[in-house]
Parts: structure tokens; sequence; C-alpha cells
């Protein structure tokens, strides 16, 4: 089949196609091809962006070596053609499968945090226990059984101030989860190291480890009970980004496929 | 029914792609685009109403 050349400028085609890959418009703006840029970057980013945002931010979920349910799979395949969130979710998935992401029992240094939670104190004026809101800062310590996160809680229970020693016994869940919120748990002790009571709540966490991240089974039950039909109607609206963005890498790498208008005779196959 | 009405702006958008992977002048992007969307939006009726008369009585 003999295609006749195309009268467009593809500068070079490969730089063109991998730049419109990676940012949806970039391509075609490195081409120079202004009003395809445009086009390109409002339907595929806007496609995208509606649907992360319909989803709760978890449509983009990747497959992972030794992880690679067809479900996963094929749904990845769908959303691949969005080049950077892609590589970004499959990075994503292999930090979220990685062995060391699991609950933190240390911290390689002091940290402070916004927390919010429960606390049950027990004291000899009586048991007190009720929802807190402070600064949880945490030091890296040790007990009996090694390395270990102490620290203190400062806030407010029942609009009291308050403040909490926590003993070395502070747990924090798994770093990279797609929960925006980082579990805590800890015991509180008092100045004499005499047990206290109990904290729970959670912490921020930090947008690079939840974002595109894997869900596990019952976070995906959870995720779609509480989103009902939005959540498929979110797949299809980043499916169809990412499903757009290969016919405009397409378009990058060998320009448009009929010639610049409907004047031109459609390529057929030679004779 | 907003439910369905997510319909138009995909409808526009995969037809505005399509068009504009098809050619490059941009009257011939739009106006061949809005044909486009017109049709998916006429065949996306004509299954409605196929649906709606198969599932009458039910």
């Amino acid at each position: 089949m003999t295609v006749p050349p195309v009268p467009v400028d593809l500068k070079n085609p490969v730089i063109a196609g991998l730049l419109a890959f990676l940012c949806p418009g970039a391509g075609h703006l490195y081409q120079k091809r202004f009003f395809k840029a445009f086009v390109f970057a409002a339907c595929v980013w806007g496609s995208w962006w509606t649907g992360m945002a319909m989803s709760d931010w978890k449509a983009l979920q990747a497959p992972a070596k030794g992880h690679m349910q067809t479900a996963v799979v094929l749904k990845f395949a769908g959303q691949g053609g969005v080049g950077l969130p892609s590589v970004w979710a499959l990075y994503q998935a292999r930090r979220y499968y990685d062995k060391e992401n699991t609950a933190l029992d240390t911290i390689p240094g002091p940290q402070e945090f916004a927390f919010t939670g429960q606390v049950d104190l027990r004291e000899l004026a009586g048991n007190r226990s009720g929802p807190v809101t402070g600064t949880l800062s945490l030091i890296p310590s040790e007990n009996d059984y090694g390395p270990a996160i102490a620290g203190q809680f400062i806030g407010t229970l029942d609009a009291q101030p308050v403040t909490l020693k926590l003993k070395p016994n502070v747990r924090l869940e798994q770093p990279v989860q797609s929960e925006r919120q980082q579990p805590v748990a800890c015991s509180l002790e008092d100045e004499q190291g005499e047990y206290r009571g109990e904290l729970r709540g959670t912490i921020p966490r930090s947008v690079f480890n939840w974002f595109a991240c894997p869900l596990s089974p019952d976070e995906e039950v959870e995720w779609h009970r509480d989103r009902g039909k939005y959540q498929e109607l979110a797949m299809v609206f980043v499916w169809v980004a990412g499903l757009m963005n290969l016919l405009a890498v397409w378009d990058a790498f060998e320009g448009p496929a009929y010639g610049i208008n409907d004047d031109e005779p459609v390529p057929t196959p030679a004779g | 029914m907003m439910y369905t009405l997510n319909l138009l702006p995909l409808a526009a958008v995969v037809s505005l792609v399509w068009t504009a992977t098809r050619y490059e002048s941009t009257p011939t992007i739009m106006r061949k685009s809005v044909r486009l969307f017109v049709q998916i939006l006429f065949f996306m009726a004509l299954i409605l109403l196929g649906l709606f008369l198969l599932s009458r009585g039910l």
C-alpha cells in the first residue's frame, strides 16, 4: 500500500510521538500544530481528569510483576495511552507490592503530622475518651524489641488542650496505599512511664504515596459501594482518554490519516 | 437522566479527536466532527429506541 506524502512538517516523528504519549498535546505543540495540540490536550486530559475525579482519584491502577490479574491488565491496557500518569501507576504498583511496604516500626528522624482520631484515657480521676485533633510529633526510639517510634500528641480533647506522651510502640500503617489517610495507633504513658490509655487515628498520607495505587480486594469493594454506577462511568472516561491518546500519538508520528482536508483522495492500495 | 447526559461530552471528545487524527485543516476537522457527533447521537438514539420497544410491557 502506498500512502501519498503528507505535507505536514512532523519534525522528528519519534520525539513527537513520545511527547504526545507522555503528555497529550505536547507532541503536537512540539510540531507547532497548535490547533491539534489544543484539541488533544483538552479532550484527552479533560476526559482523563473527569474520570479520575469521578472515581475519587482511584481509577488508575496498574499491574505489577507477580500481580498480573487479567482484569487489572485489561483495565490498564485501556488507560495506558495517557503516558505520564500510567508510567507513574506502574512505578506505584511496584512500590505498593514491595515487601518493604509494611507497617512501620521506626522512622528515620523526627516528624510532625496533623492528627485526628480518638483517645481512651485511663486516669485516677476517671476514664475519659473522645475525639482528638492536633499535632502528632514522632521521634525514633527503642523498646524491648528493638527500634520503635515514640513521641507526643499536642491538641484538644473536648475543646480542652491536652498533651499526651506516646509509648515507644507507635504503629504507622503501610506508607503506600490508596487511602489518603494513614492509620496510626499507639499506647499512652504518663511521666512515670505508667500506662495511660490508647490513641488511634489517622495522619495525612503524601499524594506520592496514594495516587495511582492499586486497591486491595476490600478497598475495591468499598470503592464500588461508595461510587456506585459512577465508578463504571469514571472507568469509561479514563479508558476513552487512554484510547484517544493512542490515536493522537499516531497522528503525531505519522500525520493525519486522510490528508489535509476532505478534498484529497483517501489513500488506496496501489493497483 | 443526569447519568446519561455524560454521553454528550464523551461523544463530543471522541468525534473531535477521531476527526482531528484524520485531517489537518481546522475547518474540515470542525465540520466533520460536528457531523460525526450528530451521527453518534443519532445511532445511540436509535439503539435506545430499539431497547425501549423491546422492553415495552416487561
